[in-house]
């Protein structure tokens, strides 16, 4: 399954927008370019294709405690277990449904919230 | 005291959902049946299991069967058929996440002082230890001590037979309120044939269908007040979970903390996020990856995106970062970006706002 069709729709879906780019642990910036791809899990999108030249940081902000210390028990970012079954792909239609959809005006059950 | 309202879903379907509100673990608990008049049992329910899940790993309640375990040797013990469920539920968590939920950090939660349920503000020089801190990021405490070995591999349950290395002291606060959850609503949905939300604590679960005239739930996303807030729906059957470093904040020995702990430290993560949301198949699975999000800090999003996990997590500044296929129109009122941080690449997105000028 193609877990990055849905990223990848997105992005099209969102072309008024600035998209920068740090690519390489050099960071280095891409400035001025007309394409930009996105980097997504091992692909390759295309389709957000727009540029204001400037560069970018990352979006995170504070301080990663994962970054101090040694060892490599961190280094799970491959993650285990069972793979998220909340992105389902119908198949030859390509079309991707997930769990969570923008809101459809009828109002809330609920809140998610922190505790 | 518990509040209930009934409310028509819309003209068209006369169908109602009704709604409980109390406090359950100092938090607060929502339940919505789309039966209201099967809402009292469904309440039943949820106290059966809510109870049950207490009863079984409370570190709150002397009389716990986790708290009566205490620090003395466990090994081979024979426990309940919940208190198995909710360690083997909490192993799961930290093998999926590579400890990064880690049950076995309860002993250093009560050295920052989060004993009773409510975590005690403790002043400098108090008598409560926290560990030696470096340095104070975004108002919380980090420190650079030794980096603590792993002991949750060590935890196992065999069956109804739970192995625990002497002297640990079990944390299974966070996985077992996901599981309280997932399994009151799925008893609701199969016992009593209705569509149900249950909420503890902002983790929601959901089974069977959604209300009438709807194919999901509407959820808002938002940690505290001041945050960005998103409405969204999701499908039933599917489950929400959040974690925040906003709340369950304190003074540990005068010093910031919150009660999301780094295992490899045993102190709290870096709030690199202000809170993270996930959505899953399970509340259980969702409330493990926003937790491992929160610890993982900035990792958090190539890590969820491999996944193909959709979530939204809140920076510091309040930006929001989504994956996953979590949509992004729905915040709007702030700067929507996407961020991807693997290994070699990073690449930010920002959104248009309404008016049509980009914002940074």
């Amino acid at each position: 399954m193609d877990r990055t069709t849905d990223t990848t729709r997105d992005a099209g879906r969102r072309r008024a927008r600035t998209v920068t780019a740090v690519v390489g642990l050099s960071a280095v910036a891409i400035a001025g370019a007309t394409s930009v791809g996105v980097f997504v899990a091992g692909s390759l999108d295309a389709s957000a294709s727009t540029t204001d030249g400037t560069s970018s940081s990352q979006s995170g902000t504070g301080t990663d405690s994962g970054s101090t210390g040694s060892g490599t028990a961190d280094s799970g970012s491959t993650g285990s277990g069972t793979a998220d079954s909340g992105t389902t792909d119908s198949g030859d239609s390509g079309a991707v449904t997930t769990p969570v959809q923008p809101s459809t005006g009828q109002g809330s059950q609920a809140q998610s919230s922190g505790s | 005291m518990p509040t209930t309202t009934t409310t028509p879903t819309s003209t068209a379907t006369p169908t109602a959902t009704a709604t409980r509100d109390w406090t359950l673990w100092t938090t607060d608990a929502r339940l919505v049946v789309t039966e209201p008049r099967l809402l009292d049992l469904a309440v039943a329910i949820v106290d059966e299991v809510t109870d049950a899940v207490e009863r079984a790993c409370s570190r709150f309640r002397d009389d716990s069967e986790l708290s009566r375990l205490g620090p003395t040797p466990a090994e081979g013990v024979e426990v309940s058929a919940m208190l198995a469920r909710l360690v083997d539920a909490a192993v799961t968590a930290a093998r999926d996440t590579d400890g990064d939920v880690d049950p076995t950090l309860g002993a250093d939660l009560v050295a920052l002082g989060y004993e009773h349920g409510v975590p005690t503000h403790t002043p400098a020089g108090g008598a409560v230890p926290a560990p030696a801190p470096v340095t104070v990021v975004e108002g919380v405490t980090l420190a650079a001590g030794p980096r603590r070995v792993p002991i949750w591999p060590r935890v196992h349950v065999d069956g109804r037979v739970l192995t625990v290395p002497t002297g640990v002291r079990l944390d299974l606060g966070a996985t077992a309120k996901a599981v309280a959850a997932d399994l009151a609503a799925g008893r609701i949905a199969d016992e009593l044939g209705v569509g149900v939300l249950l909420s503890l604590g902002g983790d929601i679960a959901t089974a069977g269908p959604a209300p009438a005239g709807r194919s999901s739930w509407g959820v808002v996303v938002q940690d505290l007040p001041t945050d960005p807030a998103a409405t969204i729906e999701l499908a039933s059957g599917y489950a929400l979970a959040t974690s925040s470093t906003q709340k369950r904040r304190w003074t540990s020995g005068g010093r910031p903390v919150h009660h999301i702990l780094d295992p490899r430290w045993g102190v709290p993560a870096a709030p690199v996020w202000r809170s993270v949301t996930v959505a899953a198949p399970t509340c259980l699975r969702a409330n493990t990856l926003s937790t491992a999000a929160v610890v993982r800090g900035r990792r958090a999003v190539a890590w969820l995106e491999g996944l193909g996990a959709p979530a939204r997590l809140v920076d510091a500044e309040g930006r929001v970062v989504v994956t996953g296929g979590w949509p992004v129109d729905t915040d709007r009122a702030v700067d929507a970006e996407r961020a991807v941080d693997a290994d070699r690449a990073v690449v930010t997105e920002r959104a248009v706002d309404p008016e049509g000028s980009t914002r940074s």
